[in-house]
Order: C-alpha cells, then structure tokens, then sequence
C-alpha cells in the first residue's frame, strides 16, 4: 500500500456525495473520497469530467450545490488559509520579476515581509531557480513559469496543495523536476491533488481517481488499478502493421480474445483478457492471413488501458468517423517528402538551429522532440516555409528552395503551437475560411465540414464563436482545419497540448491512417509516449 | 534535438536499444521512499532517480546481475529496508532526460537559459 513514510495517515480531505449544478448541466454528480496527509491524489479524466469544478469547490471559491467538502474537518471555504491553488491558466504578473511576484502574493496572504522573503528563497533554491529571482516573470519557460506559480502557492505554507492540469506546455525536462519537488513537498508532510490528463504523470500519484461526466468510476494505487483491469497487454511487432492492426481489431468483441488495439510507431499494442489466449488467436489468425509476425511479448497494461477500457465500458467510444478521403497519395511513397540539408537559423548572435540534416519520406510519420527552446519549432518554420534559412536547403513536397510557391502551399497542412484559428470567427466561419484558403474543392467541403464538426464532438454547436471553446477543442478543430485539404505533407506543432486521452488517442488514430495513404507527417510533442506513436 | 541540433535520430525501439545499451531500469519500494531519493541522488547523478508514487526509479549503469545487488546494499547502507528491487522498462522519457543530461555534461546545452 502506498502509506507515504514518515507522516501519520490523517485525513486531510474529505469530500462527501458533492454535487454542482450549472443551470441544467450537472458538472459534479455526488462524488465522494479521501485523502490522507502528505499523499499525493490524482484526479484524471477526459474534458467535462468535472475536475475543475471540484478543485474550485475545494479551493474554496465556489459553492457546492449539494454535499460537502472537508479540509481538515473543516468546510473547504473557512479553510481557505490552509489551501493553495494553482489553476490552469498562468496567473502571475508578466511584467512583475520574479522576487515581486513573490512579494505581492506575500503581501496578499498577509505573510510577513522577512518570512517571504525566506520562504521565497527556500522554494526557488528546490525548484533550481534561485539564479532568476530578477527576472521578469513574462520571460520565464513555461516549465519555469509552473514552478514560479507553484513557488508563489506555497509562500503562505498551505497544508494542501490543488493543482489543476499545472504541466500542460511544459517539456519534459522541467515536468520531471515539477514532479519531482511535488513528491519532495509530499514527502515533507504536504497533501496534494493533482489533475492531470497525462497517464504517465498519473503513475507518479499514491492514488488516482478516475472521474467521467461528474461520477468517480474507479480509485486506487496505479497499480491497483492496472491490475483490476484484469486484462494483459501484448506487443505485436510486424512490418505489415496496418494489417496486423485490421487484424487485431476482427477478433475485438465482447468475451472475445480482444478488448483493444493501440498502433504505435512500430508496433502493436493489443489488450487481452488472458494472455495465452489472445496470443493463440492472433498467431493463429496471422497464420491464417499469411500475415508474418516478427515478436510478441507479454507485459502490464498501463494507466492508458486502464482509463480508456473503463471509459469505454461506460459507453464513450473514441468515434471513430470515417474521414471523407477523397485523394490517394500512395503513388508517391518512399519519395523525400521533407529533406533538409545544412539547415542553420541565427538570429543575431544567437543559433537556434545547428546545422540539421533530415529527410522524411511520403508515408512516414516523424517526431521531433527537444526541450523549450531546442529549436524545434524555428526547424518546422523553416522547413514549411514560413522563415528563410541563414544557411543549407529545404526540400518540400517535390520542390527545391521555391517552397513557398501556391502549388506547394496547397499540398502541405500545418498546425501551429498557438492556435490558427481566429478566435471572433464560429467554427464554421473558421472552417470555411480554411477550405478557402487550402483550396479544398467545392463539392468536398460539405463532407470535409462534417467529419471535422464529428472528430470536434461540435456538431450542432458550428455556430459557437470559436474564442469561447475551451482548449482541448479548439486543437481538435484545429487539426481538423489543417487536414481538410488531406495534404500530402502535414506539419504538427504541439497538436496534442492541453488534449485529453481519448482525444488525443483519436488524434493519433488520424495521423496512423492519413500515414498510411501516403502522407508525410511531422510532429513535435512534450508528450514521449505519445512520441512512441 | 538539443540546443539547436539533432542529435539522437530512429525509430523508438532502435533509440531506446541504442541509447540505454549498457543500462537498466529499476524499480524499487523501500520502507522510506523520499528518503531514499534524497540519499541517492547524493550518491550519483540526480536525474537518475525519480519517485513514481511508493516506487523508485533508478537507471542503473547495466553491471549484468549485479546491478539489483549493488543498488540494494547502497539502500541498506542508508538504513533504508528494501522490499522489492525489479527490472522495469525504458520509457522514451528516460531516454530523453539521459540524453538531455549527457548533452548538458558536454557543456552542449543550458537548459532554460535562452527561455
């Protein structure tokens, strides 16, 4: 069990059936667990599972609409003073430096001027920050910027910390170093909720909740639920993935050998209810299909299994809408699609791109991954003809140097970090105004809309100002957006940022299949396992 | 890619054998687990060691069997109980902090310094 060490098992938090209603939508249905001093809880969930309603309900500034929350026996709201909360959106002053920030929330906590003072240098010298006291805090990374916010929430030495989604943009350098000053805190005695839409930090909790449409479904050690699933996970390798993929998916079914297949990069992951039997069926069928499998392994399923087995169990399925192909790009598979040779970018003294040599084939799909600040994004800019090189070449969709001709701008997509939508347009005037531009035919933006609006989960809501979506939308029509045209080279900046897991899982199914009819993809991420995609 | 340049290219399976050829994962419960990071991370380099929940992950360099052996008597010697040392599998995360941390010890990058 995970008792973390040297802490009494007092409970800090209890929340007891909490229900809140927003007029007619129902955010949080009676949800009801505890957490023990210096433990650190996950709450993981897809989008509208009501996880920030619940961090606002126990941070104190949000009534409930029935049941109660606890935070050391008293009520969320006169505890306040015992809770620091980190919210989703970077909360501090741009053009404040870091030492300031400090002080003004120092000073609106009622912290004695030499205690922050203190404390402030304690928190920046654990989270490495201590050389950048002075600097303004609007030039902060973003993994930084966290740790600047998280530094800012325990000035006033809370109890218990709420941290709502604290890493999303943040790479994987500094999401290492967040968690690993979270499991310091918590070890020290500090209790800690967390919500997080990355399984892999989720493994980092003593104990997780699964919650969905306002309910808690599952709770637990990660590996208490990985091994409730009752399931095992097999490794297919195969050079013939895709079919291996189809394959796979024939024997999925209820009381059948399969419960779920998952494409990576270079392989297959298939969960099964009993290991020998899901192996013997797929040898069996690949015998069958003629279909040569190179390896299978057994191992556990991870936290991904467990939270999209259960999500399905409830009956949300990943929907899978068939995009509307209209145009094959097999002829041109295993031509250069993206090649660059020597490719350099200075600005000013200062070389953000080094002399890169890359070359991505039609058909494959590549992830390039760096910390904030490694070059990645000035690399695609380069690469699709958004900035001109200082030195080396750029080949692009079978054009050398005129990369930023008509022709090739309607065969590539491109989905930048920061959204490229425009926020005051609807999401139909938005995917309109993409057709327009990407030179999607006219007698296919009709079936090219629709599947968007479906893979967006916003039919019916196309007349919504897109500015008003929250994030995770906003980047589902985004890519939609990128991909109408189906270009034949597709560049993705941080697509999956701020995405939930299922989402995310539809958004790779995409980039499998859009691979598979020939389209070369790039893909940047701060997300590693989705890199193994 | 780090500091401007690539410097590790393939395919997920072909990095993760490439780079961590003469390591290993393990995962360890002990009775104290912060205290167990803490004395470990004075014994070694930092980034090797990371708390996931109750259990330690170390990137032991691969001394054959004797990497599980040599870690537990390091953990004893700390006053620390070991409960359970097992092999546990590379993710691409941990490729990409040793590579970000070999490229940091060549004095290729400063992270965060150019944000």
């Amino acid at each position: 069990m995970a008792v973390p060490a040297q802490s009494s098992p007092r409970e800090a938090i209890r929340v007891s059936g909490l229900w809140k209603r927003y007029g007619a939508l129902e955010a949080v249905r009676g949800i009801t667990f505890e957490v023990r001093e210096g433990e650190i809880f996950g709450l993981i969930g897809p989008d509208g599972a009501g996880k920030t309603s619940t961090f606002q309900i126990l941070a104190g500034v949000m009534r409930a609409t029935g049941g109660t929350a606890h935070i050391f026996g008293r009520p969320a709201r006169e505890a306040r003073a015992e809770t620091g909360y980190l919210t989703q959106a970077f909360s501090l002053y741009a053009d404040l430096s870091v030492d300031e920030n400090i002080r003004y929330i120092g000073d609106l906590r009622r912290v004695p001027p030499d205690v922050v003072a203190e404390r402030g240098r304690r928190y920046l010298a654990m989270f490495g920050m201590d050389r950048f006291a002075g600097r303004l805090a609007g030039r902060l990374s973003g993994g930084m910027k966290q740790k600047l916010a998280l530094t800012c929430a325990l000035v006033p030495e809370p109890r218990v910390l709420l941290l709502d989604e604290p890493t999303t943009g943040v790479d994987p350098v500094s999401r290492r170093e967040f968690w690993d000053a979270l499991a310091h805190l918590a070890a020290g005695g500090l209790t800690i909720v967390v919500a997080t839409p990355y399984l892999d930090e989720a493994e980092r909790c003593h104990r997780v909740s699964l919650m969905h449409l306002g309910e808690i479904h599952a709770t637990g050690t990660p590996a208490e639920l990985r091994a409730g699933l009752g399931a095992q996970r097999l490794e297919v390798r195969c050079a013939r993935l895709g079919e291996a993929e189809a394959l796979a998916l024939s024997l999925r079914g209820r009381g059948g050998p399969v419960m779920d297949v998952q494409r990576f990069g270079d392989r297959l992951d298939v969960l099964t209810p009993d290991a020998a039997e899901g192996e013997r069926a797929l040898r069996d069928a690949a015998a069958r299909a003629r279909l040569p499998i190179a390896d299978m392994r057994m191992d556990t399923p991870t936290l991904e299994n467990v939270f999209v087995t259960t999500l399905r169990r409830l009956g949300q399925q990943p929907a899978p809408a068939p995009f509307p192909a209209r145009h094959d790009h097999g002829a041109l598979s295993r031509q250069t699609a993206i090649g660059a040779t020597n490719l350099t970018k200075r600005f000013g003294p200062f070389t953000a791109v080094n002399n890169v040599h890359l070359e991505i084939r039609y058909g494959e799909v590549y992830g390039l991954l760096g910390a904030n600040g490694a070059g990645k994004t000035t690399t695609i800019k380069m690469l699709c003809g958004l900035l001109e090189p200082t030195q080396g070449h750029v080949q692009l969709a079978g054009e050398r140097g005129r990369v930023r001709s008509e022709r090739v701008r309607q065969r590539i997509g491109y989905m930048s970090q920061r959204f490229s939508l425009y926020n005051d347009l609807t999401v139909e005037e938005n995917l309109n105004f993409f057709a327009g531009v990407y030179g999607v035919p006219p007698d296919e933006r009709d079936a090219k809309r629709r599947w968007v609006l479906a893979f967006s989960g916003l039919e019916g809501k196309e007349r919504e100002i897109t500015g008003s979506l929250p994030g995770g939308w906003k980047q589902r029509v985004a890519f939609g957006a990128a991909i109408m045209h189906e270009p034949t080279v597709l560049f993705l900046d941080e697509p999956t940022s701020g995405v939930d897991p299922l989402a995310r899982r539809a958004f790779w199914a995409m980039i499998n299949r859009l691979a598979d009819a020939g389209t070369a993809i790039l893909v940047t991420t701060h997300y590693l396992e989705e890199a193994e995609q | 890619m780090v500091a401007g340049e690539l410097v590790v290219e393939g395919s997920p399976d072909g990095i993760k054998r490439r780079e961590m050829a003469h390591r290993r994962l393990l995962e360890v419960r002990v009775d104290q687990p912060q205290r167990a990071v803490d004395a470990l991370r004075r014994d070694t380099d930092p980034w090797r060691i990371a708390l996931f929940g109750d259990r330690l992950h170390v990137i032991a360099d691969d001394d054959g069997d004797r990497a599980g052996e040599l870690l537990a008597g390091s953990l004893r010697k700390h006053g620390l109980e070991v409960l359970e040392i097992r092999d546990g599998r590379f993710s691409l995360e941990d490729v990409f902090i040793s590579v970000v941390e070999r490229a940091r010890q060549e004095g290729r990058v400063a992270l965060e310094e150019g944000a």
